[in-house]
């Protein structure tokens, strides 16, 4: 009897969550190259009890999310350090635990004289790490770096399955399967910056549609509660 | 306990900062050598428990002055000097600390030392005679002056530049001065000219380096991104009425 109730709850809170994924993906549209993440709530033929034993377990809620990959549009920001992959590919950066790929852009020099994310972990080109100092770098568009004339090293562009990417926040990625693929043909872009990819329409538009759900599921559970409150005083009635 | 709530707090803490930012900009639209700042947005994430898996936490800002140069006006006032490069001017502050500036913006000190407008003398600490007619700065940062009778110019001093790996991390403490913390790296002083550097450009003075009109459609991009934070705030308000609707 109870099982309408649980999972009447089970789908509030699975409102719950997207709305917890809606948020993010609005307070961080300002994130360069942030990447839209979905909130994925089973399909029907995975919570359809086939057995017995499963109609006892209310089923569960996971907060399943996926990654929406579509890129963001570069925009012009004019500083030396701002750059955006045209196409496919991925800046390598360095961390301590093995490479992290992203597609953020929005470089610094650090304190070493290293080029480096914004969150601090250096960025490899060929040779590794690659040292600007005080020099003002130019980047061309097969991710050659030149300070004055000199070639100081290429940025490594790297593509990686889909499947093999794991996503860990800030717009950075670990590739679970190692082999990277270095792009041949990289189109890199100074003074650009790849916008994250978050539209305030399709937010909005599922932030109304979740709420409605969840004000539906609220209703149910609440006509239920009624009907078992009839059937308890109209059935318990002695006086007939 | 109810996430959105703060996830959506954040993205308006992190928007209204961006406000005050632009605002801070178009205010100095006309102030010597100001650097505009730029946000620099970072996702936060937290560790759900189960398998490694995140789910967002929200999102943090912070400024960081764009390294554009402003352009160089000339406005034949030999008190005024621009930097034609990416170099600062190093001063003293009044607690003896260093400081870095690209206003240059020349005075005199009650004690004959050249100084910035705001009272700050250069770390060279250049001696002007009281009689002095004229002051030269050479675009290598030679200073001379012509003092009293005297027919020919005497040198009393060399303006040095420096420069740093990470500009993006000096931190402005006011009177168009800017501290170098240790993430800017070591401050690195040369002669104008030097490779990097850039040159002294007397009888010239650098503008801000703010965009007015970038700054203005940041700013109706800040408020409506603020607006739709909000939103997600009172979502989340009404969502949490509905569950208390739950029981009668």
């Amino acid at each position: 009897m109870s099982e309408v109730l649980q999972s009447l709850a089970g789908a509030m809170q699975a409102d719950v969550a997207t709305l917890r994924t809606i948020s993010q993906n609005i307070a961080n549209s300002s994130v360069p190259a942030y990447r839209r993440q979905i909130a994925l709530t089973p399909s029907f033929e995975q919570l359809l009890p086939t057995s017995a034993a499963q109609l006892s377990q209310p089923p569960s809620v996971r907060d399943v999310v996926a990654i929406d990959r579509t890129a963001g549009t570069l925009k012009s920001t004019g500083e030396r350090l701002d750059l955006a992959i045209e196409g496919d590919g991925y800046f390598v950066l360095q961390s301590a635990q093995g490479p992290r790929l992203t597609r953020r852009g929005d470089f610094r020099v650090s304190a070493a004289g290293m080029l480096a994310a914004a969150s601090g972990e250096p960025v490899l080109g060929s040779r590794g790490p690659i040292e600007i100092g005080t020099g003002i770098p130019t980047v061309l568009g097969d991710g050659t770096v030149q300070i004055g004339d000199s070639v100081i090293d290429q940025l490594q562009v790297v593509q990686a399955p889909d499947a093999s990417l794991q996503y860990v926040g800030n717009a950075v990625y670990v590739a679970l399967d190692t082999d990277l693929t270095r792009l041949e043909q990289p189109s890199v872009r100074q003074g650009f910056l790849e916008a994250g990819n978050v539209t305030p329409v399709q937010e909005i538009v599922q932030m109304m549609e979740t709420m409605r759900h969840f004000e539906t599921a609220q209703r149910l559970l609440l006509g239920y509660d009624e009907l078992q409150q009839r059937a308890i005083s109209e059935l318990g009635r002695t006086d007939q | 306990m109810f996430e959105v709530l703060y996830v959506g707090a954040s993205g308006m803490r992190s928007q209204q900062l961006h406000i005050d930012t632009i605002a801070h900009n178009i205010a100095n639209l006309n102030t010597v050598g100001f650097r505009s700042g730029r946000l620099s947005f970072a996702e936060v994430t937290a560790a759900a428990g189960l398998q490694g898996s995140q789910h967002g936490a929200g999102v943090v800002a912070n400024v960081v002055p764009s390294s554009a140069a402003g352009e160089l006006k000339q406005t034949r006032e030999p008190m005024n000097v621009g930097i034609a490069g990416p170099g600062f001017m190093e001063v003293v502050r009044p607690d003896g600390s260093l400081a870095y500036t690209r206003a240059g913006q020349l005075s005199v000190t009650s004690e004959g030392l050249l100084a910035m407008e705001g009272g700050a003398p250069l770390s060279a600490r250049i001696q002007v005679p009281s009689d002095m007619r004229e002051l030269r700065i050479d675009p290598d940062g030679r200073v001379s002056v012509l003092a009293g009778a005297e027919q020919d110019s005497v040198e009393i001093g060399q303006i040095e530049l420096v420069t740093f790996t990470n500009p993006g991390a000096l931190a402005a403490v006011g009177d168009n001065l800017y501290s170098a913390p240790l993430e800017a790296g070591e401050p690195q002083a040369g002669t104008p000219g030097e490779l990097g550097l850039g040159t002294l450009r007397q009888g010239f003075i650098e503008g801000s380096n703010i965009e007015l009109t970038d700054e203005l459609v940041t700013l109706l991009l800040a408020q409506r991104s603020f607006e739709l934070n909000s939103r997600v705030i009172q979502a989340a308000d009404q969502m949490l009425s509905i569950t208390n609707g739950l029981f009668r």
